[in-house]
């Protein structure tokens, strides 16, 4: 992780409370962002207000392009979707091309990708819930550029909650939509659909990330048919880098902090039902 | 690093009065990697108890305006664990390192002490009879003179390292407690710990804590932090270490001028990651504009105006 400033490229606002920003990331030393690895935006205007950063998980992660040597390298490009919720993302709301911020990151432990194994499917489920889409969405694009199936699940309240579809279906092979109020897809819970749609041989390894309640009902579902897993968790946070222990989640091996051992975690190893 | 910043705590030099404030530094680990650490004037470590301590069920932390809510409840490994696998990688670190902790009994207080005693590298202890979020002992050692007092009696009877006593501000009056350690041999006080608050979570109509209450932080308290510098220092003989909001070496340079000879940055910390580093060059450049030879000649130099 490391401090810097990176540079807006561009904000598109997508709906009513939904934007998009594009940042480029001018650090050279600095390791490369992973699926489900998440940054900090300091998002203040001047003063202490609002005091604490907001994390974000990045949605898409364009690879530096190295020509000739490090020196000759074109920065990365995150591209990030959030909800406005609040002061802070209303004020990130309002940054414009070559706006400056202050970021902190990639900080966390993204998913992991695991070996393609003899006999199995080489199918992966995506779980997606509203606006924790975005994580999987990085993490889609690694797998198809390493040849995995990708199935997804993409549950949203209407609609206009479901973003990036035809991206989506260009991602993977087969896409199920569900929305609360029928708008789109199939009507209803995303969890539902994947009750019906899913058997043990489906997949080879699942990974979600959306509200706590989406998460213990896949969890629970998905133990039943035998298929690991990996949920990527959301937690009141302060440093982001693993000192204060505000973010912790409480797991089979005790709490552990979100913004350090997490945000993913192995399914089978977080104790969501509290 | 040029000597215009070091500063005496009693028997204690500390290369600048910028230390970090328990609990918000870990065992500094984390921030070593995003900044040079060895550049502070000391290291509080995160409160350590004889047993480890799980701490409280999330969440554990609520944002307010201007500052911050935390409920964490002294999670930590224990102090063995401490000394096996966080202090080497402290001691290699060239920097004072400080040693907060918190005993739910006098005796617990006793046993921490006498294990860090056979320790080297060590600077100090801070006794932590302020926490307001665990139920036995924390800052219920802190809010009568003679429990706290009996605390730093008993610490200072088990260890040849000099005492520091961090005080609550959850109290009616700061000064007698204050006066009360200093008698019962501390070598200097710490304040403030975090103030007692809540907040309430609209939506689910519950506290956003899951520990109800939490201890408030961060710039919103730093003004009711430096009245009681303030106060302490008029009260007391011995060094005060102040903290309370600080984010900015303008901030360390208030709380030096009501009294502290150092002081410590906490949840200025998440707010600025990088804020330790801006801090030091900033009050080198104020020494030399302002002309003092010695950040020391600056504490206390405010309570000349008001008896002018």
């Amino acid at each position: 992780m490391v401090k810097f400033q990176a540079l807006v490229i561009n904000q598109t606002r997508l709906g009513e409370e939904l934007f998009h920003l594009e940042l480029s990331t001018p650090i050279v030393h600095r390791s490369p962002a992973l699926p489900g690895q998440f940054i900090h935006i300091y998002c203040r205007e001047s003063g202490t207000e609002p005091l604490l950063p907001r994390p974000l998980s990045l949605f898409r992660i364009h690879p530096r392009i190295t020509a000739a040597g490090p020196e000759a390298s074109t920065p990365e490009i995150w591209e990030i979707l959030y909800k406005k919720v609040g002061k802070g993302t209303a004020w990130l709301s309002r940054r414009k091309a070559k706006d400056v911020l202050e970021v902190l990151g990639p900080l966390g432990r993204g998913f992991s990708l695991p070996q393609e194994a003899a006999g199995k499917s080489g199918r992966v489920l995506l779980i997606a819930g509203g606006i924790g889409m975005p994580p999987l969405f990085a993490l889609g694009e690694e797998l198809s550029r390493r040849g995995r199936e990708v199935i997804l699940f993409y549950g949203g309240r209407s609609k206009q909650d479901l973003l990036f579809l035809q991206e989506w279906r260009d991602l993977a092979s087969q896409v199920y939509l569900t929305t609360e109020d029928g708008s789109i897809g199939r009507s209803g819970l995303v969890t539902d659909l994947l009750r019906e749609k899913v058997q043990p041989q489906s997949a080879d390894f699942y990974y979600a990330c959306g509200p706590r309640p989406m998460l213990q009902a896949v969890q629970d579902l998905m133990n039943r048919l035998a298929i690991p897993g990996e949920l990527s968790l959301e937690e009141r946070m302060a440093c982001g880098v693993g000192a204060c222990l505000g973010c912790v989640t409480r797991t089979r091996h005790g709490y552990k902090r979100v913004c350090r051992e997490g945000p993913v975690f192995p399914a089978d190893e977080v104790i969501l039902d509290e | 690093m040029n000597n215009r910043l070091s500063v005496q705590i009693g028997e204690v030099t500390l290369k600048n009065p910028l230390l970090t404030a328990s609990g918000t530094f870990g065992f500094a680990r984390e921030y070593s990697e995003l900044f040079d650490v060895s550049l502070l004037g000391g290291i509080v470590v995160k409160g350590l108890t004889l047993q480890p301590k799980e701490g409280n069920p999330p969440p554990r932390i609520a944002e307010t305006p201007s500052g911050l809510l935390n409920a964490i409840g002294l999670q930590n490994p224990g102090v063995r664990r401490f000394v096996a696998e966080e202090l080497p990688a402290l001691r290699r670190i060239g920097t004072a390192v400080i040693a907060n902790i918190a005993g739910s009994t006098l005796e617990e207080f006793a046993e921490i002490a006498k294990i860090l005693e056979a320790e080297t590298g060590i600077t100090a202890l801070e006794l932590n009879i302020s926490c307001p979020n665990v139920r036995q002992g924390g800052m219920a050692f802190g809010v009568h003179p003679e429990s706290a007092a009996k605390v730093t009696e008993v610490v200072k009877k088990h260890t040849t390292l000099p005492v520091w006593v961090k005080l609550s501000p959850n109290v009616t009056d700061i000064t007698e407690i204050a006066k009360a350690v200093e008698e019962a041999g501390a070598d200097a006080i710490t304040l403030i710990n975090t103030l007692l608050g809540m907040a309430i979570d609209l939506e689910k109509r519950r506290p956003v804590l899951g520990n109800i209450f939490g201890g408030l932080s961060g710039p919103a308290v730093k003004p009711v932090a430096l009245r009681m510098v303030w106060q302490v220092y008029e009260a007391v003989k011995i060094p005060i270490i102040g903290m309370g909001g600080i984010i900015s070496a303008r901030d360390v340079l208030e709380f030096i001028m009501a009294g502290a000879s150092a002081v410590a940055i906490g949840t200025g910390l998440f707010a600025q990651p990088l804020a330790p580093v801006g801090i030091l060059r900033e009050l080198e450049e104020f020494l030399i504009k302002e002309d003092v030879a010695q950040i020391t000649e600056l504490t206390g130099v405010a309570h000349n105006f008001s008896t002018r």
